[in-house]
Order: C-alpha cells, then sequence, then structure tokens
C-alpha cells in the first residue's frame, strides 16, 4: 500500500500525502549538498551549487509541512509528542556536529551554511519520524 | 489477524509482549551520555589513538549490527514462531533505537576530524575517489535508515502499544525494516572494501 495512499485498512480511512518520499528526498538534497563541499576540502569551492540543492531541500520540506497541515482528522498529538522527542534528540547531536565545525574553524561563509542545512534536517527528519507514527493512530 | 508477523486470530491481545512505556530504554540513556563523552574527549584531545578508536570500534558496530541484522538475522526472523517473534521485536528494537544513532553519529564524527587530522579528508590526498565514494555509500545509507528502516521500526513500536495492534501492519512494517536492512547490510559490504583500501 502506497505512502500516498490509506492510512491502514480497517481503520478511518484517511488520504495522505507522501510525506515520507519528499522527507527523504528533501534529505538527498541536503545530503548532496554537504558532500559537494566535504570532497573539495581543504578548498573552498563555489557555495551556488550547493545552496541551491539546500533552497530546494528547503522547498520541499516547506511543501510537505503545508500538504499534512491541511490533512483533517490527523493524530496531531501523537505527532507533535514523537516529532517533540526526535527533535531533542536531534538537536543534541546536531548541537555536536556544529560544536566540531567551529571547533575546526571552519570558514564562516561554509559554517553558516552547515547550519542552515542542519535547521532545514531539523523540521524535516522529526516530521518524517512522527508521521510515520501518526498515521498509524486514529 | 493473522499477518506476516503471524499472530493466529484467537490471540489473546492482552498477553502479547509489549515495548516500554517510554519505547526508547532509560536505563540505555548513560551509555549513550558514555559514548558521546568519548568521542567529545576524542575530538578535544586530538588523539589519533582515541579518533581511531572510536571510528573503528563504533564503525566495526554499525557495519557488524547491519550485516547481521540483513543477512542473519532477518531470514530466522520468518521462520520464528509469532510468540517469538513479537518478544524479540519487543526486546531488541527499543534498544536499537538508542544505539543506531550513537552508533552512526560516533563514527562519522570521529571519522571526519581523523580525516581532517591525517589529511585523508583533502583533495590532494592520492585516495580522494575512494573517500568520495564513501560519502555516496554513507548518504544513500542514511537515505534508506531514515527514510525507511527507522519510520518503520518506530511505527512498531507504537503499533505494539496500543490495546488491540494491528498484527497485519505489524508484519507489513517488519517485512519492510528486514529488507531496508537488507539493503544496509549489502551497502555496508562496500563500506569494507572502501575502509580497508583506505587504511591499507
Amino acid at each position: 500500500m502506497s505512502e500516498a495512499g490509506r492510512a491502514g485498512a480497517g481503520r478511518q480511512e484517511l488520504k495522505l500525502p507522501p510525506v515520507g518520499l519528499v522527507g527523504t528526498l528533501a534529505l538527498g538534497l541536503a545530503i548532496s549538498g554537504v558532500t559537494y563541499l566535504t570532497s573539495s576540502l581543504p578548498e573552498e569551492p563555489s557555495l551556488a551549487p550547493a545552496i541551491g540543492l539546500l533552497a530546494a531541500a528547503a522547498a520541499a520540506v516547506m511543501a510537505n509541512a503545508v500538504a499534512l497541515a491541511r490533512v483533517r482528522g490527523f493524530a496531531w498529538r501523537i505527532f507533535f509528542i514523537v516529532g517533540g522527542w526526535t527533535l531533542l534528540g536531534y538537536g543534541l547531536v546536531s548541537g555536536l556536529l556544529t560544536f566540531v565545525l567551529i571547533y575546526n574553524h571552519l570558514p564562516a561563509r561554509q559554517l553558516a551554511f552547515q547550519i542552515a542545512t542542519l535547521s532545514v534536517l531539523a523540521v524535516d527528519i522529526p516530521m518524517m519520524l512522527a508521521f510515520s507514527v501518526a498515521r498509524y493512530q486514529r | 489477524m493473522p499477518g506476516a508477523v503471524g499472530v493466529p486470530s484467537g490471540t489473546v491481545v492482552s498477553d502479547i509482549p509489549r515495548p516500554p512505556r517510554t519505547i526508547v530504554p532509560l536505563a540505555g540513556l548513560p551509555f549513550v551520555g558514555l559514548a558521546l563523552a568519548f568521542l567529545l574527549f576524542s575530538v578535544l584531545s586530538g588523539s589519533l589513538w582515541a579518533l581511531t578508536l572510536a571510528h573503528v570500534a563504533f564503525g566495526a558496530a554499525w557495519t557488524i549490527i547491519d550485516l547481521f541484522f540483513g543477512l542473519v538475522l532477518g531470514p530466522i526472523l520468518g521462520l520464528m514462531t509469532p510468540r517469538a517473534k513479537l518478544e524479540l521485536i519487543t526486546r531488541l528494537m527499543p534498544k536499537m533505537s538508542l544505539i543506531m544513532p550513537t552508533v552512526v553519529i560516533t563514527t562519522l564524527v570521529a571519522g571526519f576530524q581523523l580525516g581532517l587530522l591525517t589529511g585523508v579528508l583533502f583533495v590532494t590526498h592520492p585516495y580522494h575517489a575512494w573517500i568520495l565514494a564513501s560519502f555516496v555509500v554513507v548518504g544513500v545509507m542514511s537515505l534508506v535508515a531514515m527514510g525507511v528502516n527507522e519510520p518503520a521500526n518506530l511505527a512498531v513500536l507504537f503499533e505494539l502499544r496500543k490495546p488491540e495492534p494491528d498484527f497485519e501492519l505489524i508484519g507489513r512494517l517488519m517485512q519492510r525494516f528486514v529488507y531496508s536492512a537488507a539493503v544496509l547490510g549489502a551497502m555496508q559490504l562496500t563500506t569494507l572494501v572502501i575502509m580497508t583500501r583506505i587504511a591499507s
């Protein structure tokens, strides 16, 4: 059964947007941007391709959030519980990553880009995981 | 409801094993803290030994867990009795939700730092193409893990907490989990080839 389809047989049927698929696409775009920059170390390549990839990822995440917000009867309570705890765990990890980047004296523009990437993923990853649980709840 | 989990329709739902209320086993958090503290120590000290230990030990754990799950435990899971299968899922999967993120983040951060200190990450390194290949492999593994594997794991655990779990749904999700674990296991073989090539 596709993600865009029904949210489980035998329960109240709910049309859901393909949050997991679009979220994975956004994650792939963000990872591609970071990989592009990291693969050029210690040089500083043009940020433009990475920014383009990140902008596309951010647009996908935003589209995901808008599509999900329009779903009526979704299990928002469990969505926010799972999303909140995931965000807490993600916050710890991204804090550690940011610390390591600052500790290594990453150039300011690259650091800003990496923080922006972590921020986009701070919405994307909790939304994907929370959706994967909430879609099967009443 | 019978399904891939194979629980017969007569099963008393109050009798099935359940995951902990918190999903994540809280007793495991100090071990996560210890691992991250060691990671911080290895980065701050700049000790090549500590960074190598963190990268190799946690990387080996990551590789072996994925291989074991995908190629050994997955096929066995299909042959287990429904009761044994649920017992295994409810006891193992919550622990995996702590173990895997810790193992992955420690491996990647220690590896990044090690690569910077030794120059392996730099474009001038003779094995730079192998490093790029490892980036691609890790990227694809992240997509499979975050897009398929972990969502299925979480959904199963939350479904098992319901008063009347949908066993057909659990079966479908577990199948998805095992298949994605097999993909991750196969990709880990590639990681083994790349990492041993770089180290030799």
